[in-house]
């Protein structure tokens, strides 16, 4: 539990890193581009 | 130089950086390249005109609204890797939205105190907004409604820059600007209202205070308690009787600059378990 407390900032790290690299294998940076490179009509208030 | 110096120049520089893509601003349209992958380190509207990096609290709603996807591994991995390194850093140094209420709370009126209790908000609105009412309705509710930045940086330039979107402007359009200009008076009279009270972003930075490698070391044998780090603290964080690391504290590092007595400093994760060993 030491060593786990210890050390918690690299595992928090560690598991930032591979769900970064797992949302990147899934392709979800594809997903949401076709979103992000239009107007959102959301954010603007017309939506 | 003192340290607010940098501070400023950081927020001026990330500002400028998100929104890069000046050609927008000419002809009323927005950046479709590349970058548009990576999400914003900071609150910053992906449809302003000059935008180069995507909203993660857009693409996160697009994510729980998606139908199949409720919450994206890209977007929280990468907020958790920035908060992994410095906790809630961005919101102290490189968010425009920030930099804005900084500067709107120099404004010679009235000052109020928020409530701690209203602090508690942010989380109703990241969990219940941006998550749940996302999924179940398949709405972005942050986005259409409440955010402020998107009325700003997206909805008022838009509405002057292109013509077509012109003739569009409804009620909803009308809220948002209410809310907004509520929004901005309430900035110039308490101290970052919209990150302690609202920001969904700045919540997910600050669950990161207590995990990440950098952290807020309080020595209370060092400290005279005449609590000159509070007065300059853009977020009224009490360091002297409350936790060093609260989800609430931004990590300018004021308060340490402020402190003649360096009773405040940043710590490393090593260096901290020594610290308390030592204790």
């Amino acid at each position: 539990m030491i060593f786990f407390k210890r050390h918690l900032p690299k595992f928090f790290l560690a598991a930032a890193v591979l769900m970064l690299i797992g949302g990147l294998l899934a392709g979800e940076h594809n997903m949401f581009f076709t979103y992000a490179i239009v107007i959102c009509l959301n954010c603007i208030g017309i939506g | 130089m003192k340290l607010s110096f940098y501070q400023r120049l950081s927020q001026v520089c990330s500002t400028i950086l998100y929104n890069a893509y000046l050609a927008g601003f000419i002809s009323g349209s927005i950046y479709q390249g590349r970058f548009k992958l990576i999400p914003c380190p900071g609150f910053n509207c992906h449809s302003c005109p000059g935008a180069l990096f995507v909203c993660p609290i857009g693409a996160l709603q697009f994510f729980a609204s998606y139908g199949r996807y409720y919450a994206s591994l890209y977007i929280i991995g990468f907020i958790s890797l920035l908060g992994a390194v410095g906790g809630r850093f961005i919101c102290g140094w490189a968010c425009p939205f920030g930099f804005l209420q900084d500067m709107l709370y120099k404004l010679p009126v009235t000052k109020i105190r928020i409530p701690r209790r209203l602090e508690y908000l942010r989380y109703v609105i990241l969990i219940g907004v941006v998550f749940i009412a996302a999924a179940v309705t398949k709405e972005p509710w942050f986005c259409k409604i409440i955010c402020p930045a998107g009325t700003l940086e997206a909805g008022i330039s838009l509405m002057l820059l292109n013509e077509y979107l012109r003739p569009m402007i409804g009620p909803v359009f009308m809220v948002k600007l209410a809310l907004l200009f509520g929004f901005l008076a309430w900035m110039t009279v308490s101290k970052r209202p919209f990150c302690r009270v609202v920001c969904p972003l700045g919540t997910m930075y600050g669950l990161c205070n207590h995990l990440s490698f950098f952290k807020i070391n309080f020595n209370k044998n060092s400290c005279d308690y005449d609590r000159s780090c509070v007065q300059e603290c853009p977020v009224d964080h009490r360091i002297y009787c409350e936790d060093p690391n609260a989800s609430r504290c931004i990590r300018c590092l004021r308060c340490s600059s402020q402190c003649h007595r360096d009773a405040i400093s940043i710590i490393g994760n090593q260096s901290s378990d020594s610290s308390r060993d030592s204790s």
